[in-house]
């Protein structure tokens, strides 16, 4: 029977005037990945599946939630309680973040370990950066929301911040805040930051950073690229790497909803399950954990003007890293001396965050600074660290001759 | 000069062609244009009309004890009124540790009447709101932030933390013996 099935021929009308088996090879049928990546290559889909998780709960959320001050604080005690399948819905938002943050954090990582910032993948690099500042924002205004205190004085705080510009300081924190204090008019613009600007940003990114990916192609665990005529050296995206994305994405959800079944707050401090009050500041404003590090850079330079340059200096320096380390070595584990200062450049991430939960007296905020100064050392020592290490390699080059 | 345009079309002319100076022209007036439509937009986020409208405030000081401090609302933010005892103008007047602030004033600028130091609650480190503790754990010492730990004497000034200015005297103006305009005339 050379005659089509009915399903066929419409797949054959879509497929006449869409692009449809073309994006299907080119990205995935096709599309030849490394077959040597380990497990660390998987946070970027995992990334990508948080993406599709918050945005799923986020539009559910956005539904039910008022964004009024007067309303904010009960319609998410609402969702919670009233709203059916709200006590998933809305746990799964918050946990959400963490573990969007959590991926992301290792999939920059990763890509410091291998070099991912190196050419050809530069630009891919300075796109996943990109993204990395939209989940900032995103974090940042989607906390206002639920309008605890401390969704409240994380605000104030923050936007607080802008006022250490120089003469237009005040007018631009106003602008910001569309008011003199966090107040209806911060929340509605944050609001409709979180819920139009921030995914349609994020989406957007999203495919132009998929698609920098498959123009280069994978980075490898060897930090060797592989030519792409080696073809036994690749296999297709589908069916090895999804079924790879599948098994450790569904293993990482496990966990996903441990949390969020078992400690739906786990990630939430008490001061959150008190309604804002303009008037009146909690004993402690500590941010979400995943901007304890940047509170704690921001907090460990007594300079105002200066600690707001750090904080936004910290996230600005990762897109001069392709910049900074000219190496042509890709995988840290083969460098000298970069091996060990980025070892220490996450111990020294970690170690801020930490610092990020206590108060910056003493001998706290001498740690704080040293560990700050580490953190901008890191990256600008790069250029000299670069230099000395082709210098060995010329030295025992000569010595193996 | 005009020796100093050369289009690569026309690599040889010293004259600038006419296409140039229509994509130049052109694309500056688009510029221009491209600014100038931006500035409502950029301007729908300034505070609103009703949000200006709450620029002044009319308080009323009498009801302040002696001693303690009456939180009042301007803009949203809190204004305290400070009503000092004696000890506490003499503290205020004479400080023990010096301000941080360079710009800092003294005691008889910062409140019209000794009796009322009228402040702007808010930390001028990152807008927290510091907590009275009026002398109670060394003498000097009438607040201190609880977020990053600015300390703040009986004349609001900044003696120790990360705190940059003296807390902010707003603009007032006693109307009365006990009603207070707060706010820019």
């Amino acid at each position: 029977m050379a005659e089509k099935g009915s399903l066929s021929r419409v797949y054959d009308w879509f497929d006449r005037q869409l692009p449809v088996t073309e994006l299907m090879e080119n990205h995935a049928t096709k599309y030849p990945t490394p077959k040597n990546l380990t497990y660390w290559w998987n946070f970027g889909s995992l990334a990508a599946i948080f993406l599709v998780i918050q945005i799923l709960t986020g539009i559910l959320l956005a539904v039910q939630y008022k964004n009024d001050p007067t309303l904010a604080f009960d319609s998410v005690q609402r969702i919670v309680r009233d709203v059916e399948w709200g006590w998933l819905i809305q746990p799964m938002h918050a946990i959400g973040a963490s573990f969007f943050f959590l991926v992301m954090f290792i999939h920059l990582g990763r890509g410091m370990v291998y070099g991912s910032y190196k050419s050809p993948r530069a630009l891919l690099w300075l796109i996943g950066c990109a993204l990395f500042m939209v989940l900032v924002i995103a974090g940042f205004t989607g906390y206002l929301l639920p309008w605890g205190q401390m969704s409240y004085w994380a605000a104030q705080v923050i936007t607080e911040v802008f006022s250490a510009v120089p003469v237009v300081g005040q007018t631009l924190v106003e602008w910001v805040r569309g008011s003199f204090v966090v107040s209806d008019a911060t929340l509605s613009r944050m609001f409709t930051y979180h819920i139009v600007l921030v995914p349609i940003l994020f989406i957007m990114l999203t495919v132009v950073h998929i698609s920098a990916l498959h123009k280069v192609g994978s980075s490898n665990p060897t930090g060797v690229e592989i030519d792409k005529k080696e073809k036994d050296k690749f296999a297709t995206f589908h069916p090895l790497t999804t079924a790879k994305d599948a098994w450790f994405g569904l293993l990482v959800l496990m966990v996903f909803f441990a949390f969020v079944f078992f400690a739906p707050h786990y990630f939430t401090p008490v001061a959150q399950f008190i309604e804002a009050n303009p008037l009146q500041t909690p004993p402690e404003i500590v941010p979400e954990w995943y901007f304890l590090s940047m509170f704690a850079i921001l907090r460990s330079i007594p300079e105002k003007l200066l600690g707001v340059v750090a904080l936004f200096g910290s996230v600005g320096i990762l897109f001069f890293l392709p910049l900074l380390d000219r190496s042509p070595v890709k995988r840290a584990f083969s460098r000298p001396i970069f091996r060990w200062g980025l070892l220490l450049f996450f111990l020294d991430f970690i170690y801020l965050g930490y610092l990020g939960t206590k108060p910056p007296l003493g001998a706290n905020l001498v740690a704080g600074q040293i560990a700050t100064l580490y953190y901008f050392l890191f990256f600008l020592s790069l250029p000299l660290v670069t230099w000395l290490e082709a210098k060995m390699a010329a030295k025992k080059g000569a010595k193996d001759e | 000069m005009a020796e100093d345009f050369q289009s690569p079309q026309e690599a040889g002319s010293q004259e600038p062609s006419r296409k140039d100076f229509i994509i130049l022209a052109s694309g500056a007036a688009a510029a221009i244009a491209a600014a100038g439509g931006a500035v409502p937009f950029i301007r729908s986020m300034q505070p609103s009309l009703d949000v200006e409208a709450e620029r002044f405030a009319e308080i009323d000081i009498s009801e302040v004890p002696e001693g303690k401090v009456t939180t009042f609302e301007w803009q949203g933010k809190p204004v305290w009124v400070f009503h000092r005892n004696a000890e506490q103008i003499a503290l205020a007047a004479n400080p023990p540790k010096p301000s941080k602030d360079p710009k800092s004033k003294p005691d008889s600028e910062r409140a019209l009447k000794p009796e009322y130091l009228i402040v702007v609650g808010i930390c001028t480190h990152l807008g927290c709101i510091p907590l009275y503790e009026g002398g109670a754990k060394e003498e000097w010492k009438a607040w201190h932030c609880p977020c990053h730990g600015s300390q703040y004497d009986m004349s609001a000034r900044i003696i120790a933390g990360p705190a940059p200015q003296d807390l902010e005297v707003p603009p007032l103006e006693y109307l009365s013996d006990t009603t207070v305009l707060i706010g820019e005339a």
